[in-house]
């Protein structure tokens, strides 16, 4: 391959691109990729977060290997992923799908809506849906109660606390994940379902056939995303159970946040966010290279 | 062109000049005062009074200034005090409670205030609270207010299902039984995995004979039959849906009864003000905390405490801060603090001497006429506060008998402790 030569004008448009980028790369070098090797850095330590640091080497991974709670709050992690993500995926598609279909003014009105819930910051969220959740005064168990369903304690109880979580996660999330359906949907030139049509094909096999394979791009990337959010879920968490009832909501970031702040135990902390980011990164890579296979 | 230029260089430089020459004389005439940190988190009625006495500092000392700044509470101690010291950005004045106190103290985050210690001051302060702000054997820590639980109700609601306020273990469990409706929960316990549970949870402890760690912190004792009793006791509240599972309104705010929703809840001397003004529609009494049959009742005290960091280049100073706010033979301002401000018990006992009639008004008597029945909340080291937390949770919400939770934590403490 030989050196490609330039012309003065694509220079200068690369200059500009670049110059354009500069600044969002700036704050990505300070705020992302920093922290991240400072992370790997403190890893290595024993740190307090007061005392000098301790150079232990790699003893606060040996100690995760063998940490019980760590492991206990990774598999309430994969269990919230788990069901999440394919919930997410699902839920976001077939509203994508139905409001692209819908070709009045009432479109905009409803994207609009499913859209609100991800405007609102998180705690506002958690807080409102504490109101609905409530045991004995919330709008949910009215609802069930009129069902002739007893009251339900949700994120009162062990059993149901994570889906109680895992229901206020969709609710923020699916308007989101919905546009960017639509989008791809968008994309998709008329003309091919027009002739499917023609062909007899019903609602189901166009989507089976056409929309779903052409979508794809943005399947995976909302797949990856969606899995990376679900392993950093913390500030609902907080908000709504604290880890709890027993532990019952405890997932590995809430854990990885109470070992470095309440327990002032930093460099195990950050060990456990190296191992955690080590596991998304395999992921994503894993993902990327079967969207690259096609 | 030439002139210009020279014209402009001359006036840069008469400029700097005459700012420099300024900051010299500046310099000759006054020290620069010292300042002093002081990160606060309190609201209400409270950040204005702690906000008046900064003012009045700042007004009579002019070679110390204070620098208040308003912080959020739950961040105050959680992550804002930990990565500020990492950062060596931590606030010269530090508010420290029974469950920060000896994680801090532990790791030398806080000063030796003891040589800001008078011999006068020293008897004055209650006794129990001095030693709980004590750290191998130095006082690392001032405290000033007392604040003590006790069982609020809600008088009409019990008077209604014709029941007298417990006084026992057995009746309270038998109340919040017979008051538990569809719409209104007997009794409201904390439920979260948080420090002011396990405090809610000590009189209980002490009440039922138990303790958590021998007298030199060496062997953990939560592991007898006296722990598993207070523990099922504890837990049968929650398990059998008399008291909430989740709150939507903190379990340290009177509001659970004042809006109706339960009947009783455990909850202490910070609330009296809410409950006559906030809630002053509501008829809301207060009794002691129930004991066990045949035992006394027994109740808890806690409070914040000042103390100062110990990496400040400033100790002396921040430490008269701290002496002059709340230490001082002049006890105008712990009056007003734990009587206006808020409502708690001082710390010292010249002040609760001096002000006996507004510890008499209200709900206030009774809890005066109990002040005496409190001990001190015990401090312990993050890990053991922790297994200690995981057993409550345990009993509440996990399905374990007080035994088993007791066991659990017993073999976590023992870890911690070797």
């Amino acid at each position: 391959m030989s050196i490609k030569k330039y012309s003065k004008r694509e220079r200068r448009e690369h200059f500009t691109a670049y110059a354009f980028i500069l600044p969002d790369f700036v704050g990505l070098i300070i705020f992302v990729i920093l922290p991240i090797v400072y992370a790997f850095y403190i890893s290595l330590f024993k740190w307090d977060l007061v005392t000098d640091k301790v150079f232990i080497g790699i003893e606060n991974y040996i100690r995760m290997f063998h940490d019980k709670n760590w492991w206990m709050a990774m598999l309430r992690t994969l269990k919230l992923t788990l069901i999440y993500v394919p919930g997410l995926f699902c839920f976001s598609l077939l509203a994508a799908v139905l409001v692209s279909r819908i070709k009045s003014k009432a479109a905009s009105f409803i994207k609009t809506s499913f859209l609100m819930p991800f405007a609102i910051t998180s705690v506002i969220a958690s807080t409102l849906w504490m109101f609905l959740y409530n045991e004995k005064r919330g709008y949910l168990n009215a609802l069930l109660n009129m069902a002739g369903i007893k009251d339900q304690p949700f994120i009162g109880s062990d059993k149901q606390a994570m889906g109680a979580v895992i229901v206020v996660l969709l609710w923020i999330n699916i308007g989101y994940n919905m546009i960017l359906f639509l989008s791809a949907i968008k994309d998709i030139p008329s003309s091919y379902q027009e002739a499917a049509t023609i062909d007899g094909a019903n609602g189901w096999e166009i989507f089976r056939y056409i929309t779903f394979p052409l979508i794809k791009q943005t399947s995976i990337f909302i797949l990856i995303t969606t899995t990376i959010a679900s392993f950093q879920v913390l500030d609902l968490i907080m908000v709504m159970t604290k880890g709890g009832p027993a532990k019952a909501t405890e997932v590995g970031a809430l854990y990885i946040y109470d070992r470095s702040f309440n327990m002032m135990e930093m460099g195990y902390g950050s060990a456990l966010s190296v191992f955690m980011f080590l596991v998304l990164l395999v992921f994503s890579f894993v993902q990327m290279k079967l969207t690259r296979e096609e | 062109m030439k002139m210009k230029r020279l014209a402009a260089a001359g006036m840069a430089a008469l400029m700097v000049m005459t700012t420099t020459a300024g900051a010299v004389t500046v310099r000759a005439e006054a020290e620069e005062p010292v300042t002093l940190k002081f990160w606060t988190f309190q609201a209400g009625e409270e950040a204005t009074y702690l906000e008046k006495f900064v003012q009045e500092w700042n007004d009579t000392h002019d070679s110390v200034k204070v620098e208040q700044t308003v912080v959020n509470q739950s961040d105050y101690i959680t992550t804002l005090i930990p990565t500020a010291y990492a950062n060596g950005e931590a606030p010269d004045v530090l508010f420290v409670e029974p469950a920060t106190f000896k994680k801090y103290a532990g790791k030398g985050m806080l000063a030796d205030l003891s040589p800001y210690y008078t011999e006068e001051l020293k008897a004055d302060i209650l006794p129990s609270a001095l030693e709980a702000s004590t750290y191998d054997g130095k006082q690392m820590a001032l405290p000033y207010e007392m604040e003590t639980l006790g069982l609020f109700y809600n008088i009409d609601m019990l008077e209604e299902a014709g029941v007298e306020p417990p006084q026992t273990w057995d009746e309270l469990y038998e109340a919040a039984k017979k008051l538990t409706t569809d719409d209104v929960y007997g009794l409201v316990l904390p439920v979260e995995k948080t420090g002011y549970t396990l405090f809610n949870f000590w009189p209980f402890v002490w009440m039922a004979g138990a303790d958590i760690l021998n007298e030199d912190d060496s062997q953990c004792l939560v592991d007898s039959e006296e722990m598993a009793t207070a523990l099922d006791y504890w837990g049968r509240f929650y398990q059998e849906g008399l008291s909430p599972s989740s709150l939507q309104i903190g379990p340290y705010d009177i509001g659970n009864v004042g809006t109706g929703m339960a009947a009783m809840q455990v909850s202490g001397t910070y609330v009296i003000n809410a409950a006559e003004s906030t809630y002053g529609d509501v008829n809301i009494g207060v009794v002691p905390l129930p004991h066990p049959e045949g035992k006394e009742s027994i109740t808890v005290a806690g409070g914040q405490r000042l103390a100062v960091n110990a990496q400040s280049e400033h100790v002396k100073e921040a430490a008269e801060f701290i002496f002059w706010l709340f230490g001082d033979e002049d006890t105008t301002r712990l009056t007003e603090w734990t009587t206006k401000a808020k409502f708690a018990y001082p710390a010292r006992q010249s002040v609760i001497d001096g002000n006996k009639d507004i510890f008499e008004e209200g709900l206030r008597k009774t809890f005066t006429e109990f002040y005496g029945t409190a001990k001190p909340e015990p401090s312990y080291s993050a890990e053991v506060t922790d297994a200690l937390s995981d057993m409550l949770q345990g009993v509440m919400f996990g399905g374990s008998t007080g035994a088993e939770a007791a066991a659990a934590a017993k073999e976590t403490i023992d870890s911690a402790l070797n």
